[in-house]
């Protein structure tokens, strides 16, 4: 059985964790030397000393996310970014957030003794948050590929999209990314569209990346892909949507919302429109694992063929490795290895089922891999998007 | 070395799919195993490549994934490779450009 944290906003977290978060690289080392105490408390935050609405609001939901109990936030105190606005943001979902400024505390010797206090006494708080059983029903699951391969498209994606099918089968929420790779699919992946407004979303959406990878020269298959065997955009695509399984997609959000409803929902992360044009999509994995954590991910199901070994921040990573040879030299990073569909020792229902099974084990508590080995990844660059109002 | 017919191994991705993937390189006449049964590869599969299990007719959709990631441009058999020799891209038509 899942046993949830009850936060007083409604939300059931399987993970306890309290956050101290940087508002400014330039009180990034006093944050850290706070978060070093305790292994419950993890440090991250915006580097960036210019606001940005997009990292604000990232802020915002990663701090009121279910897994997080309490935020402890450190600002230099002249920074583009009001700390005070974030800590009124998040105190309104009922927990406690703190702010530290380190030039009025002055300067980092006080301010980490001051900041561990804080963290002690936040800490007591989090041993007495009430327990309630959960179900699948309750959690909400991200899925993001990275390190991709040519097995990628064959074991490791279509796995995960039959353990998303059980997942939107069970009443659950489920979240795939990466629009950008849905490129050439538009048609396919509106044939999905639960309702005629998600289609009219999705169409968009992946026609915005068409655009933005057009203008970004992204737009294409490679020889290499050839060679690979992949015929067709359309099929590099699929191979990395897989991932979303069959069933109806609900619609389309933006970073930092959180699903309307329960069943299957597409993120686009992909930027819009700015003074700056389009800016960077998703810089690296840990930023694309960060959005999906920021609309409510309690778990993030990465795949990858030629290996990697992140984890994140706030919300646990289950890696699932399609390449039994990536598998075999880096074992201890993954948890599930789906490279026995390529070896044909496993079908892709029973490693689908293992990974099924494993989400629920890791919401009844059990660690990941990154988990165990500390992981604590995060990237929150600027960007610029609109919230999607139809979500 | 074993001198018993070469059988190689292939994944139908899902259910509607009308090609399988090759799990190893399947050699030219060797007998493909495809969730219990028998095929023979009329062309070599490299590894990843797809190789039709049904006859496809020019213009038809081929399926991998469930969904059309392809059309046939020439007549497939069943035990065929499918590749860009016979089969393109529906966008890439559509935008009148090369994949």
């Amino acid at each position: 059985m899942i046993l949830g944290y009850a936060r007083a906003d409604g939300g059931l977290g399987i993970r306890n964790h309290l956050l101290c978060v940087h508002t400014v690289e330039c009180s990034s080392f006093v944050t850290q030397q706070i978060a070093a105490t305790d292994g419950r408390v993890q440090a991250m935050g915006f580097a960036g000393c210019y606001s940005n609405e997009y990292a604000a609001r990232m802020m915002v939901a990663l701090g009121s996310h279910p897994n997080v109990g309490g935020v402890l936030l450190v600002s230099l105190g002249c920074e583009g970014t009001d700390a005070g606005s974030l800590a009124g943001a998040i105190r309104r979902t009922g927990r406690r957030v703190e702010v530290l400024r380190i030039q009025e505390q002055g300067g980092t010797e006080p301010t980490i003794r001051r900041g561990r206090e804080l963290v002690a006494s936040m800490l007591e708080d989090l041993e007495r948050v009430p327990r309630l059983p959960m179900t699948v029903a309750d959690l909400v699951i991200g899925t993001e590929c990275g390190g991709s391969d040519a097995t990628s498209g064959i074991s490791a994606n279509p796995a995960v999209g039959r353990a998303f099918d059980m997942i939107v089968d069970a009443a659950g929420t489920a979240i795939v990314e990466e629009t950008l790779e849905m490129l050439g699919c538009r048609e396919i992946v509106a044939a999905r569209a639960a309702n005629p407004e998600a289609a009219t979303d999705l169409r968009a959406a992946v026609e915005k990346a068409e655009t933005f990878s057009l203008q970004a020269d992204q737009f294409s298959i490679a020889p290499g892909n050839h060679a690979g065997g992949l015929t067709t955009i359309e099929e590099k695509s699929m191979g990395a949507f897989a991932k979303s399984g069959t069933r109806p997609i609900q619609g389309v959000i933006k970073v930092a919302q959180t699903p309307p409803h329960k069943g299957l929902w597409v993120l686009d992360s992909v930027p819009d429109r700015s003074p700056f044009g389009f800016g960077y999509s998703n810089p690296n994995d840990s930023e694309g694992i960060l959005d999906l954590i920021s609309c409510g991910a309690h778990i993030v199901v990465f795949t990858t063929g030629r290996g990697s070994v992140i984890g994140s921040v706030i919300s646990p990573v289950l890696k699932v490795c399609g390449n039994p040879k990536t598998y075999a030299r880096m074992s201890g990073d993954m948890d599930v290895n789906a490279g026995r569909i390529i070896a044909a020792e496993s079908t892709l229902d029973e490693v689908g089922r293992e990974i099924f099974d494993l989400i629920t084990a890791t919401a009844s508590g059990q660690p990941t891999k990154a988990e165990m080995l500390g992981h604590r990844e995060y990237f929150i660059p600027y960007k610029s998007q609109d919230l999607c109002f139809n979500a | 070395m074993s001198f018993s017919l070469q059988e190689s191994k292939a994944l139908q991705i899902d259910p509607r799919d009308n090609v399988v993937v090759a799990l190893d390189d399947i050699a030219a006449g060797s007998q493909v195993l495809i969730q219990g049964r028998m095929l023979e590869a009329l062309d070599r599969v490299p590894f990843a490549h797809k190789m039709a299990i049904q006859a496809i007719a020019p213009g038809e959709a081929i399926l991998k994934y469930g969904v059309p990631i392809a059309f046939a441009t020439a007549r497939i058999k069943p035990g065929d490779w499918v590749h860009e020799h016979n089969a393109q891209s529906y966008f890439a038509a559509r935008r009148k450009v090369e994949p």
